[in-house]
């Protein structure tokens, strides 16, 4: 009776911190995406792109900026379902084409894309170096989470996904790091690059715990 | 390649072309950013406008001051400063946050203009200089 309690409230607990857990990232992910959606009208008078606006007149640059937003805005709003155990128990077909999109998308639209990008990012040499890190990292864990899923290794798969997702969240953390900065009226290119670090930084850190809770209890079948 | 049904034999071609595009991204990134590197607009592309702009007028006000007047040659400067100040428009920034602000862009600049557009409509006089 007690165990079925103490499962109970567990079980609760748990649910409870899933819920914190990703509300926030639901919202502030939607609210990337639909703060993206006026860019498509290919108007210029976006703060981005005035600041931008010597580099806006390559046409190469240009191309690549819409892909890249484009390709964002399809890594975020898939990538939401992809951790969904319900929808991979009850609707596997939706977690499979989602995640194809997502790969596609990935390794042949957003990491080349934000590869050519970085070497025009605002920030010292170190600024630009973080983001090259950046779009090579994202495409290495991605295509190392298809590469373990087309081996079977479901378990392998999983901890490469949550690095990949961890660096396409970077930019919806950038986001609310540079907000809260600002409220604490730093100066912009103070905040801009501390922002930057943090975000890439702190991703990688949380990624890396997750994968250290939940392949815990595998790590402890190796112990004697 | 079907995509709809992948298989090891195909990661080698995903492989590929996604190498393909990566090292030619970064290829043609270094080339671009090495030619465009030279150009003076790219050098001050992040620099803020405004303080530049600010900076570059009270260089002037200063060396025209100076010209003028050779005996005060040393608080020209100086007196410069003060007439610059008069007329600098500082805007009361409030840290208000709005959901479009949820972006990349510089985010105290957009809010600046919106705020010295909303005053200079409402009277020409003079302008509080209080700043939070």
């Amino acid at each position: 009776m007690t165990n079925s309690r103490m499962l109970t409230l567990q079980q609760s607990v748990r649910f409870f911190f899933k819920v914190l857990f990703w509300l926030p990232i639901t919202f502030f992910s939607l609210l990337l995406v639909y703060n993206t959606l006026p860019y498509f009208s290919f108007n210029k008078d976006f703060s981005f792109i005035e600041e931008r606006s010597f580099l806006f007149q390559n046409n190469f640059y240009n191309t690549c900026f819409y892909i890249h937003i484009l390709a964002g805005m399809f890594c975020i709003s898939t990538s939401l379902i992809q951790f969904s155990r319900m929808i991979l128990k009850k609707a596997r077909a939706i977690h499979r084409w989602s995640g194809r999109i997502y790969v596609f998308v990935v390794l042949f639209l957003g990491a080349p894309t934000g590869l050519y990008m970085s070497f025009f990012a605002k920030g010292s040499f170190w600024e630009r170096a973080l983001f090259m890190f950046m779009a090579m990292f994202w495409f290495f864990t991605t295509l190392k989470g298809l590469q373990m899923i087309l081996k079977k290794n479901v378990l392998a798969h999983k901890l490469w996904m949550i690095r990949s997702y961890a660096m396409a969240m970077t930019a919806v953390t950038f986001r609310v790091y540079h907000l809260i900065f600002y409220i604490m009226d730093w100066d912009h290119l103070k905040n801009y690059e501390i922002s930057l670090w943090i975000s890439v930084l702190g991703n990688m850190l949380v990624a890396e715990s997750i994968i250290y809770l939940k392949s815990r209890n595998y790590l402890k079948t190796f112990s004697v | 390649m079907n995509f709809l049904n992948l298989k090891i034999k195909n990661m080698k071609a995903i492989l590929h072309i996604g190498a393909i595009l990566m090292v030619g991204a970064s290829i043609y990134g270094f080339i671009d950013y090495k030619r465009s590197s030279n150009e003076k607009q790219f050098r001050t592309l992040y620099d803020n406008k405004e303080e530049v702009a600010m900076r570059k007028k009270e260089k002037e006000l200063s060396s025209a001051r100076g010209n003028s007047a050779t005996l005060h040659a040393e608080t020209s400067t100086a007196a410069a400063i003060p007439e610059v100040t008069t007329k600098k428009i500082n805007v009361r920034k409030k840290k208000t946050i709005n959901y479009k602000e949820f972006s990349r862009a510089r985010i105290d600049e957009k809010i600046s203009k919106e705020e010295l557009k909303a005053k200079a409509t409402k009277g020409s006089g003079k302008i509080e200089t209080k700043e939070q």
